[in-house]
């Protein structure tokens, strides 16, 4: 059952020098208790995306056409944005900078008590109470010496974790977290994406999880929306995309995962460097790097088609351009 | 930083010109400069001029500012007050930014006691409000032009200094500094050639940003009659000369202090433009 | 802190005795017989070389004893208690002021950045930063007092108002405390116009810094979110943007008081307002070295030590310092 729809979402920011589309025509969805990445490079879109799913788009950005719709409700569209009663209860965020995203100057269990007083209408004796508890969930050790401290005083962890405790407060369909654990020690990482599974899981609620690293969302993911300068390439459940990637971006990015044992001696890079989004190349947005280019890729753009497997895919190699595919 | 901006010197001042703040601060500065220079060209009267039968007139077709009490025509003196302002203000930042560069770079460059105590003493020198400094240096020493300089100059050089110094800190441990004195410089070679083109750019865009307050001082001194002395036409010394007589002739005191706040804005108008040109490109 | 006021003591002590000038011939006139010169000058022991004059000089201060002014013939010490609170009485009134109006202003400006509002108030604010301080006194004086005649003129108080007696010296306090209703709304009236112009002028420098805070506090991660919590906008603009913003604002205070102080030196005599500020401003057309000397040093004592309070408060308010 579908909880979130994203259509022909395009989000442009209106820079002095240049219209930057950083989302630009983008189509997903996702299903209730399902976790789906979007994976893609800096500059991808791909936070723009998470933050017009949650509505915070800013000036100079501007949602320009398409709708966000949650359980039925279009919540966001170029019209209006209209999250309230859903942001910060139904749907939650999670930051790359948990530091950074708390209030430098306000005690960890007030920031908690803050959203349960507001979104539940606690009482803040009982607010404080719950705080308690919610750290005890994400498995900070020490949570009444946490509760008064001041973000400063945590390492990167232990913030995330308060943070993760604030977004689970109030008990919300739908977690986006953009790049959750990209500012924290690998170590760190790992523990923080097994505490966030397990609490997904656990409730049945539905994530969208922003990422730059592949191997990353391959822990994490049910299904897979690779982003690639404002638009998804290539969609598809967690298994078919690695076992058989089918967008020559995919390929190259599985290329760049180090594995061990594996009989690659070399990391292949992905060779040239992310377009600039205020002037994107023409046609299909990836050609210029693409080792698989051929002379449709650089005319027009590639409409994205369902594949066999349920899969969707923006690629000519696969059909939607005049010639039939040629794989 | 030092390097970078040289080279985008004239590109910040296109941007300065473009916006409306910058263009408006540019054309009232130059536009008060420009009559203070060509005074002698403009002024319909001589500002030392004692008409006594014209005495404490109103503004008129004659004397469109109108006359102080010996008979002088305000307009004159205002534009020629303008010449006085203007050199003190400019004369005094810059005097305040030799000492501060030198105190600093010394500071900075040979640490250790030295800085101690060059950094104690500017502490103390921080530990006054600048008027009161100033104030107190131009009262003890004669009035006359020269020394209203010294004395703005005495009381601001303390800010200059600190940047000096910590550009200088920061430089001093980088490697071609490092290098540099390996392959044989001296040390004053190297403080010239290379820490003083970074620090002259920080500290000039400081100095512009101070140029407003250093007509408002310059003025002030003279109001209280320390700066240059009558019959001199100093802005702040001519506001000071309507004083007693402001119930009844209002426009002695209003024109001269009208010019100090619109230079005043002036200046201000490019330091605050400045400030957001420089923000924007040099975001961390 | 000792030594930065010995330090301040010195440089004082050398800037007056650069020139030698002779200031007992200059207040007593050409026409005083040498030998009163003369004796005078012993007695303030001016005749001593310079380099024990220093050393009485510290001696002294240490001591708490500031010498004797040679135009009122009192001890400095004396003459500045007395004249110091009509001086903070005016700076507190024209802080207040600023506050009042700069912190709302500047937060006002911030939220709506870029709006004609914005815009109306950053211009307010400019003027507020480049008026000379003496010449909006000498206008508005001008406007409101001989013109209109709806405030009152130089002084603190109407000479036919009964003045309360002096208990703390702020006569405003004074007349509260003995219940002299009449005095208090006057000493009111006469404190609005030289606290409205330093007021003014101070309120422009604090809504401008409030204003540059605030954008800053605006481009950080945590009012996102904040915002991503689903808080109503009101609570977040106070407790995410303000609070954190509050704290450079409060670094700012001290240097406003010196200004204030400037304020005062400037303006005292055009409001015939009997503080340190007119005490400093005749000493010195009267080059009453010990005066000052005296009014120059308590005055940048006054300001290190406001400026050491706002250090503390500092320290305390922001929870990522650590004190030591």
């Amino acid at each position: 059952m579908v909880l979130l729809e994203v259509k022909s979402l395009r989000v442009y920011y209106y820079t002095p020098r240049s219209i930057v589309r950083a989302v630009d025509g983008v189509d997903i969805y996702v299903e209730r208790g399902e976790s789906l990445c979007i994976v893609g490079e800096s500059g991808s879109g791909k936070s723009t995306l998470g933050l017009s799913i949650a509505g915070l788009i800013e000036p100079p950005g501007r949602v320009i056409d398409g709708e966000v719709i949650f359980d039925g409700e279009v919540i966001v569209s170029s019209r209006f944005t209209k999250t309230y009663g859903y942001l910060g209860k139904r749907i939650t965020m999670i930051f790359q900078d948990p530091r950074a995203a708390l209030n430098p100057v306000m005690r960890i269990g007030d920031q908690i008590a803050e959203t349960l007083v507001h979104s539940r209408g606690m009482e803040p004796g009982m607010a404080r109470e719950r705080a308690l508890e919610l750290l005890r969930s994400v498995e900070i050790p020490d949570p009444n010496r946490v509760v008064n401290s001041y973000p400063h005083e945590l390492s990167g962890g232990m913030a995330q974790r308060v943070v993760i405790a604030i977004a689970i407060s109030t008990e919300p369909d739908l977690i986006i977290a953009d790049e959750p654990t990209s500012a924290l020690d690998v170590t760190v990482q790992a523990q923080i994406l097994r505490l966030l599974k397990r609490l997904v899981r656990e409730s049945g609620r539905s994530l969208i999880f922003i990422t730059h690293d592949l191997s990353v969302a391959m822990e994490i993911c049910d299904r897979i929306a690779i982003m690639y300068a404002g638009k998804i390439v290539e969609e598809g459940s967690i298994k078919d995309i690695i076992e058989k990637p089918l967008h020559p971006y995919t390929i190259a990015l599985l290329g760049s995962i180090p594995r061990m044992g594996s009989k690659r001696s070399r990391l292949s890079v992905i060779p040239g460097e992310p377009p600039d989004m205020g002037s994107p190349p023409s046609g299909c947005r990836f050609h210029p790097r693409c080792a698989l280019r051929f002379h449709p890729c650089d005319r027009s753009e590639p409409a994205p088609i369902r594949y066999i497997d349920g899969r969707r895919i923006a690629c000519f190699l696969y059909g939607g351009g005049d010639e039939p595919p040629k794989a | 930083m030092g390097e970078n901006m040289r080279i985008q010197l004239p590109s910040i001042i296109r941007e300065l010109l473009m916006k409306k703040a910058g263009l408006a601060g540019v054309l009232i500065v130059s536009i008060i400069s420009l009559l203070s220079i060509l005074a002698p060209i403009i002024a319909p009267y001589d500002p030392l001029d004692q008409r006594l039968d014209e005495r404490l007139n109103p503004p008129s077709f004659r004397h469109i500012m109108g006359t102080d009490k010996l008979g002088r025509d305000i307009f004159s003196r205002v534009l020629y007050g303008g010449r006085i302002s203007l050199f003190i203000a400019i004369s005094s930042v810059a005097l305040a930014v030799a000492i501060g560069i030198l105190i600093g770079l010394i500071s900075g460059y040979v640490g250790g006691s030295i800085d101690n105590a060059l950094m104690r003493i500017t502490d103390m020198f921080l530990s006054f409000p600048a008027l009161i400094l100033a104030l107190a240096i131009a009262a003890m020493l004669r009035p006359g032009l020269v020394n209203v300089i010294v004395a703005i100059a005495l009381s601001t050089w303390p800010q200059y200094a600190r940047i000096a110094r910590a550009i200088t800190l920061q430089i001093k441990s980088e490697p071609y500094i490092e290098a540099a004195l390996s392959i044989g410089s001296t040390r004053i070679r190297v403080l010239a050639t290379h820490i003083v083109p970074m620090v002259i750019p920080q500290i000039m865009i400081q100095a512009t940003l101070n140029l407003g307050g250093a007509i408002l001082t310059a003025a002030g001194l003279g109001f209280l009659g320390f700066g240059v002395p009558p019959p001199t036409p100093e802005w702040g010394l001519m506001v000071s000369e309507g004083r007693d007589l402001i119930q009844s002739h209002w426009w002695i005191s209003t024109f001269p202090g009208l010019m100090i706040f619109l230079s005043v804005v002036g200046f201000n108008l490019i330091g605050d433009q400045l400030r957001d040109i420089l923000d924007v490109r040099y975001r961390v | 802190m000792a030594f930065v006021v010995i330090g301040i003591a010195t440089i004082v002590f050398f800037v007056t005795r650069v020139i030698p000038a002779d200031p007992i011939g200059a207040i007593l006139g050409p026409q005083a017989p040498p030998e009163v010169v003369d004796r005078i000058r012993r007695e303030y022991g001016f005749d001593k070389p310079v380099y024990q004059q220093y050393i009485d000089f510290i001696v002294n201060l240490l001591r708490g004893d500031l010498g004797r002014s040679i135009s009122t013939n009192r001890p400095v010490l004396e003459d500045i208690k007395e004249r110091l609170p009509a001086t903070f009485e005016l700076a507190t009134a024209s802080l207040l002021i600023a506050l009042l109006i700069g912190i709302p202003v500047g937060i006002i400006s911030a939220i709506r950045k870029d709006s004609s509002l914005d815009h109306m108030l950053r211009i307010v604010s400019l003027f507020g930063i480049s008026m000379p301080v003496f010449w909006l006194g000498l206008i508005l004086l001008l406007v409101f007092y001989y013109t209109l005649g709806i405030l009152p003129g130089p002084g603190r108080l109407d000479p036919y108002v009964q003045e309360p007696p002096r208990i703390t010296g702020l006569i405003t306090i004074d007349s509260l405390i003995s219940g002299n209703m009449a005095a208090f709304i006057n000493a009111l009236l006469h404190l609005i116009l030289p606290a409205s112009v330093l007021g003014y002028l101070s309120s422009a420098y604090i809504a401008r810094i409030t204003r540059a805070s605030i954008l800053e506090t605006l481009k950080q991660d945590h009012v996102r979110f904040a915002r991503s919590k689903g808080l109503p906008w009101r609570e977040i603009v106070v407790r995410h943007i303000i609070r954190p913003s509050l704290i450079p604002i409060v670094t700012v205070i001290g240097l406003v008081y010196g200004s204030l102080l400037e304020g005062a030196v400037l303006t005292e005599t055009i409001f015939a307002w009997p503080g340190l500020g007119s005490y400093l401003t005749r000493a010195m057309v009267f080059m009453d070295y010990n005066a000052i000397v005296g009014g120059v040093i308590v005055i940048a004592l006054i300001y290190s030590i406001v400026n050491l309070v706002v250090d503390i408060i500092y320290v305390y308010l922001d929870p990522r310092i650590k004190y030591g």
